[in-house]
């Protein structure tokens, strides 16, 4: 996971730092979404799931869409996701 | 090994999820499984660690929840799946403790005297009787029976189970001709005849009225069979006897006495157990001497074992003595009777005698005694 935080970092030309400290989000496929460093969740329903984020909010639209885990830091989610924007 | 966490699905119903997920992040909950079926209905599982302030932050906020499905029997199951191989082994163990307490691993014997282990070892095997079997397949009386049966020697067997082994007790015969019998014959003491013999055991060798010789046996020590055999018994009777003894004693009334006429001389000497480091010389010429000899320890109460042996050397000559017949004869005959006495026991009837005779200027003095003896 480092490693590829790391060629990111190397590729955007970001310090590492600001990617830490902020929030990560990982869509894989449009099956799951990985988020992590979300502060609180604004809405949740089966069909859209809006997550507040350290700097911004997560908007996830879709069908039976689950909270398949959420901890302190990290939440995923899962379902039919049609759409995922961050703004 | 892994082991999956015991979860708790419940059904919640309310309003305002998002204050409650808040505060089920802020107590550092982790749920799962959160899925909105209505909108006041939610499914949501929790760790069982967790439930009891989920509960608590649940009730706070007036929800109802309800407990919908519970999968720690289900995470068993599934752990017993995923850990098959540590199932089938605890299954196998199981098995193989059943299996080991019901057999037989060992097979010990004691009690062995002249028997060797091999011997028993072998008969039990030739008969099918070894260890590696169920402890049911053993049957402990036929082991009894077949050992006895089978050695001579043993006169007892037994035969229990304790744990894994058999352990087989034997007693042996004890073999009567190893005994060596030292019964001894009833010699006669002394000459005598034999009047009347009570017998307790034993075989009479002599009959009633008959002479026997000193040493000469009376009662037998053992005991004859038809058959031709004989058993050693102790010998033991009264023995009823009548005995005559006699006693001469000679008397010279001219004699000569050795007397002492005064001189001595004293001989040191001083030992350390037998070494002799010390020793005056015998000087004198007493031709006729007797000799006293007195030990003392000059160094007992030192401790050092050094003994002073003192001969003292008396010097002796011969003097003439008369002393009649008469002054004597009584003291002699007195004499006699303790020497005739002393050599006889349980005396009853007694009957004392003496004769005197003279020749040659020698007194023979003959003492008698008859007598009914008891001996056994």
């Amino acid at each position: 996971m480092f490693d590829f935080f790391d060629e990111i970092a190397t590729k955007t030309g970001l310090p590492f730092e600001i990617l830490n400290n902020g929030f990560r989000v990982i869509n894989f496929s449009n099956k799951s979404i990985f988020i992590e460093g979300f502060v609180s969740i604004i809405k949740f329903e089966s069909q859209e799931i809006s997550i507040k984020l350290k700097n911004g909010v997560v908007r996830i639209i879709g069908n039976n869409l689950t909270i398949k885990n959420m901890n302190l830091e990290s939440i995923v989610i899962t379902g039919e996701i049609s759409s995922s924007e961050i703004c | 090994m892994v082991f999956n966490e015991q979860k708790i699905t419940y059904k919640v119903k309310g309003l305002n999820f998002k204050k409650f997920l808040e505060l089920l992040k802020k107590e550092k909950i982790e749920v799962s499984m959160l899925k909105r079926q209505e909108y006041n209905i939610f499914y949501i599982e929790v760790n069982a660690k967790n439930v009891k302030t989920f509960l608590k932050i649940a009730n706070t906020l007036n929800y109802q929840v309800e407990e919908t499905n519970s999968t720690i029997l289900l995470n068993s199951k599934n752990n017993i799946k995923r850990n098959l191989s540590l199932f089938i082994c605890v299954v196998f163990i199981c098995i193989l403790t059943v299996f080991s307490c019901n057999m037989v691993y060992k097979i010990e014997i004691y009690g062995l005297e002249t028997l060797t282990k091999q011997q028993v070892v072998k008969v039990l095997n030739d008969n099918n009787i070894k260890a590696f079997k169920t402890k049911s397949s053993y049957n402990l009386n036929n082991i009894e029976l077949l050992l006895k049966s089978s050695l001579d020697k043993i006169s007892f067997a037994s035969a229990i189970i304790k744990g894994n082994t058999i352990i087989i007790n034997i007693n042996e015969k004890i073999n009567n001709d190893e005994y060596i019998y030292d019964y001894q014959p009833i010699v006669a003491p002394y000459d005598c005849i034999i009047k009347k013999i009570d017998l307790k055991s034993g075989t009479v060798a002599v009959e009633e009225g008959q002479t026997v010789k000193k040493g000469q046996e009376i009662v037998l020590p053992y005991i004859d069979y038809k058959d031709g055999t004989q058993l050693p018994v102790k010998a033991s009777a009264d023995i009823y006897a009548y005995v005559e003894v006699s006693h001469t004693t000679q008397y010279i009334e001219n004699h000569t006495e050795l007397v002492r006429t005064g001189r001595k001389f004293e001989l040191t000497q001083l030992n350390l157990y037998n070494f002799i480091f010390k020793k005056d010389k015998a000087n004198f010429n007493y031709k006729k001497y007797e000799t006293e000899i007195s030990y003392t320890y000059p160094f007992n109460n030192f401790i050092l074992p050094i003994k002073k042996t003192t001969i003292t050397y008396y010097e002796l000559k011969e003097k003439s003595v008369f002393i009649p017949f008469e002054k004597v004869k009584q003291n002699i005959i007195e004499e006699n009777k303790k020497v005739l006495y002393n050599n006889l026991s349980n005396i009853k009837n007694k009957q004392f005698l003496s004769y005197i005779s003279y020749e040659e200027n020698i007194y023979y003095i003959t003492s008698y005694l008859k007598a009914d003896v008891i001996f056994n």
